[in-house]
């Protein structure tokens, strides 16, 4: 009896065991459309890119027999921004963002990214140039190209997070650098409310999965 | 990927196509900018740009900028009647561009500035009555503008507002200044750590001064001017003012960039204007604040014992310090600004 009852748990245990491995259990995250409205704070301004995971590690945190799923991403991530501050410059961005996020078991996320880039202004208004001799020529597409690093910081939340097609919502603060502006550099924050649509079939990822356990 | 491209160029071009806006009229809102050996530097000129006559404010620092002139006060009452332009000069204000830090010498603001003359009447006309007014160090680089070739004919007058056209003399003034207050403040027991920290630094140095020396007086001088109980709190709000005319308030840092301080180190190693003065022969107007450390009233007579001008007119303010134009003294300030603008426009 007692050796039957021993053969029952460890059959109980082996399958509860079997459960847990390496199946994920968030469905792994594919690449996904970013759309945003972005504010500088005061201007407006649009934020799109596309983000692409490369690294999922799911981690199984267990505390008195229940188990917590948390899944932390890395993506790369190409976003074309743009803001118009009147008077002062239109400004288009690329950047590419080394993005990480951190998924709770809930929808709940957070995410920060350190993102380089390249930056052109077009200036607020109608540009002349007057040569040494007097003459004055007025500029068309006036305007600077700025190198650009940024960091990112925010959070969202997923929706629908068992499907491999879920819609995330989120809002983030950017830091941008632009260099050289006036021999020196010129610090400028952003801020972007957003959604990304993944479809799971554009540009398919496949993220390698690691799984660990506390 | 194509269309994308495409998308991305059609927005370029779209933002690029800025159509030319020149307004003349009695309430005139141009923005443009002046692009010069690297620099993009806006002007704005607000007001009434039908009535021909312009003031060109010509802003302190260096690294300062010049919106913080357009106080509500200007925009109702000098703006109805003339048009005001508000000129950031390379390394200052909402200025733009990218590598720029051969240009911290005052030749390169010079030409700047004449090219700015240049592309005014270029835009309202060759006829326009053009006033300039320097502050600060403005004081230093409009005088050196007009005592280049024929540049002061260019412009209908000159308004020096606590300006530094010299600075060996301005640092002999001000170290007198400080003592002399430092000296009856602490008899009243005022601010008595403060004053004898100042007493004893003044009572340090020897003139002429080096430009470590004379950015520590200078630092001092803007610190009595908070001690000194003559002068009234001044109740100015500058950051509505960036806000009402979309000043991009983080440029604010550009004044502490390194062309700026090499620029001002380059200033207090002893430059001076007095020596040229004389060729200064257009209408001027001399206004500074009683109780300026920064550039001392006594600054004033140098330049009015020197230049050869038919009509000089010297006002110092009892209520004001360094921001002449901001303080109790607002008001009479201008007064004298629009008295002497109508009289030589």
């Amino acid at each position: 009896m007692k050796l039957s009852l021993v053969l029952f748990l460890c059959l109980i245990w082996g399958l509860c065991a079997y459960a847990q491995s390496p199946e994920p259990v968030v469905s792994l995250p594919q690449t996904g459309i970013k759309v945003a409205f972005l504010a500088t704070p005061r201007y407006p301004g649009f934020d799109l890119g596309i983000e692409r995971p490369y690294l999922v590690t799911q981690l199984e945190k267990t505390r008195h027999q229940e188990s917590r799923y948390i899944s932390k991403t890395r993506y790369l991530s190409a976003n074309l921004g743009y803001y118009h501050h009147p008077t002062y410059h239109d400004l288009f961005f690329l950047r590419l963002e080394h993005q990480y996020r951190r998924q709770g078991s809930g929808g709940w996320f957070t995410e920060w990214a350190p993102g380089v880039g390249f930056s052109r202004s077009f200036l607020g208004g109608e540009t002349y140039s007057v040569s040494d001799g007097g003459q004055i020529t007025r500029k068309t597409l006036a305007g600077f190209n700025y190198a650009l690093v940024s960091l990112s910081g925010g959070g969202g939340y997923r929706f629908a997070k068992e499907r491999a097609n879920p819609v995330l919502i989120y809002a983030k603060t950017s830091v941008l650098c632009l260099f050289p502006s006036n021999s020196n550099f010129y610090l400028r924050p952003v801020v972007s409310l957003g959604v990304v649509f993944s479809s799971g079939s554009f540009l398919a990822a496949h993220p390698t999965l690691k799984m660990k356990k506390k | 990927m194509k269309k994308l491209l495409l998308i991305i160029s059609l927005g370029m071009a779209i933002v690029g196509c800025q159509r030319e806006e020149i307004t003349i009229g009695t309430h005139a809102s141009d923005v443009f900018y002046l692009l010069n050996k690297g620099s993009a530097m806006p002007v704005r000129v607000h007001g009434n740009t039908a009535s021909k006559t312009f003031m060109l404010m010509i802003h302190g620092g260096p690294g300062g900028d010049a919106i913080i002139y357009r106080s509500p006060y200007v925009v109702e009452n000098l703006e109805e009647e003339i048009a005001m332009v508000y000129w950031d000069q390379r390394n200052g204000g909402a200025t733009q561009g990218g590598a720029n830090g051969a240009n911290d010498e005052v030749d390169i603001f010079i030409e700047d500035l004449e090219k700015m003359v240049a592309l005014l009447k270029h835009r309202y006309g060759d006829d326009i009555s053009l006033f300039v007014n320097g502050h600060s160090w403005g004081g230093f680089l409009t005088p050196a503008f007009l005592q280049k070739d024929q540049n002061q004919y260019l412009v209908k007058g000159w308004i020096q507002s606590a300006g530094a056209h010299n600075i060996p003399l301005l640092n002999g003034y001000a170290r007198q200044m400080l003592l002399d207050k430092a000296a009856i403040e602490i008899a009243a027991g005022n601010n008595t750590a403060k004053w004898t920290e100042i007493q004893d630094f003044c009572n340090s140095i020897t003139l002429p001064l080096n430009a470590e020396k004379g950015l520590k007086l200078n630092g001092y001088c803007f610190e009595g001017q908070t001690l000194t109980p003559e002068l009234p709190g001044i109740e100015y709000n500058g950051t509505a003012v960036y806000l009402q005319n979309d000043f991009p308030l983080l440029q604010l840092t550009t004044g502490r960039n390194s062309v700026p301080i090499s620029l001002t180190n380059w200033l207090f190693t002893d430059q001076q204007l007095s020596d040229n003065m004389s060729v200064i022969t257009i209408p001027t107007l001399l206004l500074f604040g009683k109780y300026d450390y920064v550039c001392p009233p006594l600054l004033a007579d140098d330049i009015e014992s020197r230049i050869q001008s038919a009509y000089k007119r010297k006002v110092v303010f009892e209520k004001s310090g360094h921001g002449v134009m901001f303080g109790a003294d607002e008001q009479a300030y201008w007064t004298e600004v629009i008295a002497f603008i109508r009289t030589f426009k």
